[in-house]
């Protein structure tokens, strides 16, 4: 039940068995079934979680009801919405599970209670958190300079495990272009998956 | 969001406790270690209305893994067994110790309480004390007790919107 997460923080710092026992009495198990919920718009983000098995993905409703997708979540990946998280302020983001999934979450007091019993998990999670922001400038870039047939092909590359796992209209809605046109570089590039 | 709570045991209380909770925004999960017995409740609960969502698993820890609430209405005689199957996926999970209130000729077992909280260590333990159901409804008074101040407001709010009326008193445990 925490063979990855484990695995995921000792490849930044190194745990004593002692220090890896108390961690493991902060995180909350969940078992969280595909197409059910984690997070809903207008509920507090309590916890971001981290996924041991699974896959699970954060997006966001427009106006006219179509989906935005934020953010994919399989293995070792943390999910969560960082504003509602820090602020208590309702969130404006859903999370979902696309396949059976399960999760260790971690609340705000355990997360203060863990970096202070274990002070080298400060480290872990600047690092995490660099590792982030560096995800999301990029994301950033992306949206705004790369052609879809770009974008795409920046998304087969750098995600291939998640390429095979979901749907082609999730990718078109995280690469914000529409399925069609999704499609249709695919048919252009015949090989490229 | 709906939070799911897990009941284990489907005997009097239990089910007592699962009809209130089911007319309410919960999802929940049922176990009996008769199984018929949690299908039997699940189904009738499932009658009652549209909104109800309830269903019956066939192992209690994956119910309890799935949950965010536990509530354990299992005998004395076999909370220990159950806290120790489910513990790990109780990790920092609210349980709720349901606990009938022992009639004037009974013995009172209030050490129950804290043995509880040495199997489930890492768990944030509330206890519920109801009086003894009578032809399966509760009356309308619920006690509580537990260390954790959060817990027992969040436990207090969930008795009230099952149209129990709670009353915190003071934990003698401590």
């Amino acid at each position: 039940m925490y063979d990855r997460l484990y695995q995921h923080i000792s490849r930044l710092v190194s745990l004593t068995d002692d220090e890896f026992t108390l961690l493991k009495t902060l995180f909350i198990p969940k078992k969280l079934r595909r197409k059910h919920y984690l997070l809903q718009e207008g509920d507090v983000c309590k916890a971001i979680a981290f996924v041991e098995k699974g896959l699970l993905r954060a997006y966001t409703i427009d106006t006219k009801g179509t989906e935005h997708i934020l953010q994919f979540a399989p293995e070792d990946w943390w999910i969560s919405d960082m504003y509602s998280y820090l602020t208590g302020e309702p969130s404006d983001t859903q999370i979902d599970a696309l396949e059976d999934s399960e999760l260790l979450l971690l609340e705000r007091i355990n997360m203060d209670l863990m970096v202070e019993s274990v002070p080298k998990m400060e480290r872990f999670f600047r690092i995490t958190l660099q590792n982030n922001y560096i995800a999301t400038q990029r994301r950033i870039k992306s949206a705004l300079s790369q052609s879809a047939e770009e974008k795409y092909a920046d998304f087969i590359h750098r995600y291939p495990a998640i390429v095979q796992r979901v749907p082609q209209h999730m990718i078109a809605s995280y690469l914000g272009i529409t399925p069609a046109f999704l499609s249709r570089i695919r048919s252009r590039k015949p090989h490229s998956d | 969001m709906k939070p799911t709570i897990a009941i284990i045991g489907s005997g009097s209380t239990g089910s007592a406790f699962a009809t209130r909770l089911a007319q309410q925004a919960y999802r929940l999960l049922l176990f009996d270690q008769d199984s018929s017995k949690a299908q039997t409740l699940a189904k009738n609960l499932l009658q009652t209305g549209h909104s109800v969502d309830v269903e019956a698993t066939d192992c209690k820890v994956t119910a309890c893994w799935e949950a965010d609430v536990l509530i354990l209405a299992v005998s004395e005689s076999a909370k220990k067994a159950v806290a120790e199957q489910i513990q790990q996926v109780a990790t920092c999970k609210l349980v709720i110790n349901l606990a009938t209130l022992a009639g004037p000729d009974q013995a009172t077992n209030t050490h129950a309480g804290e043995e509880l909280q040495q199997w489930l260590p890492n768990s944030k333990l509330v206890h519920v004390w109801i009086a003894p159901s009578k032809n399966g409804t509760l009356l309308d008074t619920a006690f509580i007790t537990g260390q954790h101040e959060e817990a027992i407001a969040t436990v207090a709010d969930l008795l009230t919107v099952s149209t129990l009326t709670p009353i915190v008193v003071e934990d003698w445990s401590a």
